[in-house]
């Protein structure tokens, strides 16, 4: 996967997008969508852990040391949902955030229980603009 | 032995009663004794006729003895054989009677029409019209009894009927005979018995074949399973009820009709064939499934089985088709055929939307970050835009695939060097396969030219990838070997090619393998093991390698990857120039004038920068109608006309006509994304399918302005 952006001789953030810098983990099987994802948030300043799976998630959580501010997963992962990698994931830090995102249709994604769960969700395709906002907006709710 | 003892019986008595004179109590005693010797000896002819032989002497005696003596025959006839058979009061009084009545009235019309005396003429008639009134009587009571006894109509007794009168009336003509006989010479007896016992022979017989013919039509008629019988030209004698009512109509409307005009119009044909060869003696029987057309139109369906009705010298004598009704087990499975298509679509369109999200999000990603940067006066970078290019690729394979599994593309297939196809589209594999996998290959030099259409040939390539990067989560190699293959006589290649000549393309990976339950589905459409696919990829790899009369065979082990072995066969003939990624627009323009119709907007301009990049003149129209004004105003300045088919308004090909007609030396260059029915009538036309690249476009482009200009419409 090439994070393509960020390798770009303007090493700089895009201007009028959202910042910040807090910790994102992207889980996501699908290389276009993580590699753009991965080089986008990491433009704009964040500290990205970018993986392809479930399993990949919940090891990199655990052998982190510093803090994970975000989990930005698709819904729909090759060895399990999102829903669930988000639980396990609660499990050890309780303190994370959700944001979900997916291509599939609001009916299909019901039955994935995101919907019900009232956590923040992206649908594909998405702007640069509505990811960097999206993201701000989760990690700036007070809420949590 | 009965027969013998009553003829025995019939030529002693003449003499007894000879010996006797010409008493009438002599002739009672004949007549009594044949009467109950006929009656214990009846003759069942079936259930709807009798020949009653008692009927015979009951007649002689009406004929020939006083009135005091034929009041006895009735007891005579029927007292021993009632008693033997055990039969209940009421029936033994009821046969005693009507035999009585019957023997009486004959005798009164008898004596009423020759009185006491008359001639041969006279004496005839009477002895008719006593036969008649013997016939008419006994039928009557009888009728009238089964009626009450077994509360059947009249018309199914059929004792009433022609047959059964006429059949009737034998015996009765028959006592005529013995009464002549006893009148004349007594020793002539016998002579007018022994037709009497051979009558009552044939009729045994005819009474069983009756008997069995009514069984057999029982059968056929009341059968569950239609069924008809046939001429040897298939014409039907017969039908029964089952086909009668699963066709709507009556045996009348069947009988007469050729089988196969019964049949649904395709199935016709083919029914016709398999029919002769039964009648030529070609096949024993055979079984079909086929739609017929029932009388008000609709299509039932039939299973059915035909075969020859011999007779017994062996020959061929008629065809019988035995025809279960099917339609409603049909209608059951069209539904849920149907269902399952639409779950299927419902499953299809659910996986392209999500591979078409994804790819959607990075081609719009990488296009507003490249945006931002312009409007913030940064540079677009290489990377992003590659990025943009390979979404791109993935979404047109996706529109392909769908094309090519719904087969509406067209097919363009050339002789190709399957190395040369390999080798151009490595760069891009590699791209879509991920830095993890790493991609090998080993291509044999000088290898066999193929013959398949590039871009299936392409779009296989592409699948087998992502089926492999799929294969390898955690990284892998991919290796792509090509090779010739010669398939000797009395062997099989590989997915059971014959032997022949190949070329093979073999792709081996190191991933988890395929488990052998799922092995059987891989290549059946929409079945996927993941939970997003659209269960195209393989399938559509099967399409490619049969649409260009290929073979493929699989092998995989848990754990220890899967190799695909792709045979093509192999064709003598050249290479035709090759058209895949190249970095720059290779066009040689020689500044030729093109009219673009087109009336997507975003593909028109993109042509448009094209084309003038490549060092074009470019006319554009949004229509046919427009395309024809520019024309009556630039005329002979255009060179090439580049046209969509589907446009709203005069479609491509017609507007090609159109402008063909006014300049004779305009060439034309189709395109289109969908090829349905439209398209279909290009024929030899020069055509280019969308998507395509610029490099694509120039090429093809170039190729057809320097064809001579009859070749190039």
């Amino acid at each position: 996967m090439s994070a393509s952006i960020r390798r770009g001789s303007s090493f700089a953030p895009l201007p009028n997008t959202a910042r910040g810098s807090e910790t994102v983990l992207i889980v996501d099987d699908e290389d276009v969508v993580r590699g753009l994802v991965d080089s986008i948030l990491e433009l704009q300043g964040y500290r990205v852990l970018t993986v392809a799976c479930a399993g990949e998630a919940l090891t990199r959580a655990a052998t982190y040391d510093g803090d994970i501010d975000l989990l930005l997963t698709d819904v729909d992962l090759p060895d399990m949902s999102g829903r669930e990698l988000a639980q396990r994931l609660r499990g050890e830090r309780p303190e994370i955030r959700l944001l979900y995102m997916s291509g599939h249709n609001d009916e299909e994604i019901a039955g994935y229980g995101v919907l019900a769960s009232g956590d923040l969700f992206l649908p594909k395709p998405f702007t640069v603009s509505a990811l960097t906002a999206r993201v701000r907006e989760v990690l700036d709710n007070q809420s949590w | 032995m009965l027969c013998v003892g009553v003829l025995a019986l019939a030529g002693v008595l003449p003499a007894v009663v000879h010996l006797h004179g010409n008493e009438p109590w002599g002739a009672f005693a004949f007549l009594a004794v044949g009467a109950a010797i006929a009656n214990i000896r009846g003759v069942t002819t079936g259930r709807h006729h009798r020949l009653d032989t008692a009927m015979a002497f009951v007649t002689a005696a009406a004929l020939l003895l006083p009135i005091e003596l034929v009041a006895f025959m009735g007891l005579a006839q029927h007292g021993i054989d009632g008693m033997r058979r055990r039969y209940p009061w009421f029936a033994q009084v009821f046969n005693i009677s009507n035999s009585t009545l019957t023997a009486m009235l004959a005798w009164a019309v008898h004596r009423e029409i020759v009185g006491t005396g008359g001639g041969n003429l006279r004496g005839a008639l009477g002895a008719l019209a006593a036969g008649a009134t013997v016939v008419a009587v006994d039928q009557t009571f009888l009728a009238v009894m089964v009626r009450l006894g077994h509360r059947q109509s009249f018309r199914s007794t059929r004792l009433l009927s022609l047959e059964s009168v006429a059949v009737g009336l034998v015996p009765v003509s028959l006592g005529i005979s013995v009464m002549f006989f006893w009148m004349n010479d007594r020793w002539f007896l016998p002579v007018a018995l022994a037709p009497l016992l051979l009558a009552q022979r044939t009729y045994a017989i005819l009474g069983r074949l009756t008997e069995s013919e009514e069984r057999f039509r029982a059968m056929f008629e009341s059968a569950a399973v239609g069924a008809a019988l046939m001429e040897l030209d298939g014409r039907v004698i017969s039908s029964n009820r089952a086909l009668q009512s699963m066709l709507g109509c009556g045996d009348a409307e069947l009988s007469g009709r050729q089988y196969a005009a019964l049949l649904a119009p395709d199935d016709a044909r083919e029914e016709e064939d398999l029919f002769g060869e039964l009648v030529r003696g070609e096949r024993v029987e055979y079984h079909v499934e086929r739609a017929y057309v029932a009388q008000d139109g609709t299509r039932v369906f039939g299973n059915a089985s035909l075969a020859l009705v011999r007779d017994a010298r062996d020959n061929p004598r008629y065809a019988l088709a035995m025809i279960e009704n099917v339609t409603e087990r049909k209608n059951l499975e069209e539904q849920l055929r149907q269902s399952q298509k639409m779950e299927a679509v419902g499953r299809l369109a659910g996986g392209i939307a999500h591979d078409f999200n994804n790819v959607l999000t990075a081609i719009m990603g990488y296009c507003e970050v490249a945006l931002i940067r312009v409007d913030a006066g940064l540079p677009v970078e290489r990377a992003d835009l590659e990025e943009m290019e390979k979404a791109a690729v993935r979404a047109a394979s996706l529109t392909a695939q769908l094309l090519a599994f719904s087969r509406k593309q067209m097919l363009q297939p050339r002789v190709i060097d399957a190395n040369e196809i390999v080798s151009d589209m490595e760069k891009m594999l590699r791209r879509l396969i991920g830095e993890d996998v790493e991609i090998a290959t080993v291509l044999r030099p000088g290898l066999g030219a193929i013959k398949a259409d590039p871009g299936q040939l392409q779009q296989m390539l592409v699948n087998l990838a992502v089926n492999a990067r799929e294969a390898m989560p955690g990284g892998g190699r991919l290796t792509v070997e090509t090779a010739d293959l010669e398939v000797s006589e009395g062997s099989t290649g590989p997915g059971g090619a014959p032997p022949g000549r190949y070329v093979t393309l073999v792709f081996s990976d190191t991933g988890v393998g395929i488990p052998p339950e799922t092995m059987p589905r891989i290549f059946e459409p929409f079945f996927t093991t993941k939970k997003t696919g659209t269960g195209l990829g393989l399938a559509t790899v099967y399409g490619v390698v049969m649409q260009s009369g290929g073979f493929i065979d699989v092998k995989s082990e848990a754990g220890a990857g899967t190799t695909y072995r792709i045979c093509l066969p192999r064709v003598d003939e050249e290479c035709t120039a090759s058209e895949y990624f190249e970095p720059q627009l290779t066009g040689d323009a020689g500044g030729e004038t093109i009219l673009i119709a087109e009336d997507e907007e975003v593909v028109r301009k993109l042509i448009r920068e094209v084309l003038r990049a490549a060092g074009y003149e470019v006319l554009e129209a949004q229509d046919a109608e427009e395309a024809l004004r520019i024309h009556e105003l630039h005329g002979e300045s255009i060179d090439l006309l580049l046209t969509d088919v589907v446009m709203p308004g005069l479609n491509g090909i017609e507007l090609a006509g159109r402008l063909s007609s006014r300049a004779s030396g305009l060439r034309t260059l189709f395109m289109s994304g969908y090829t349905g029915n439209a398209t279909a009538s290009l024929a030899d036309a020069a055509f280019i399918r969308k998507p395509f690249t610029p490099h694509e476009l120039t090429r093809k482009l170039r190729e057809v302005l320097e064809r001579p200009v009859e070749a190039a419409a």
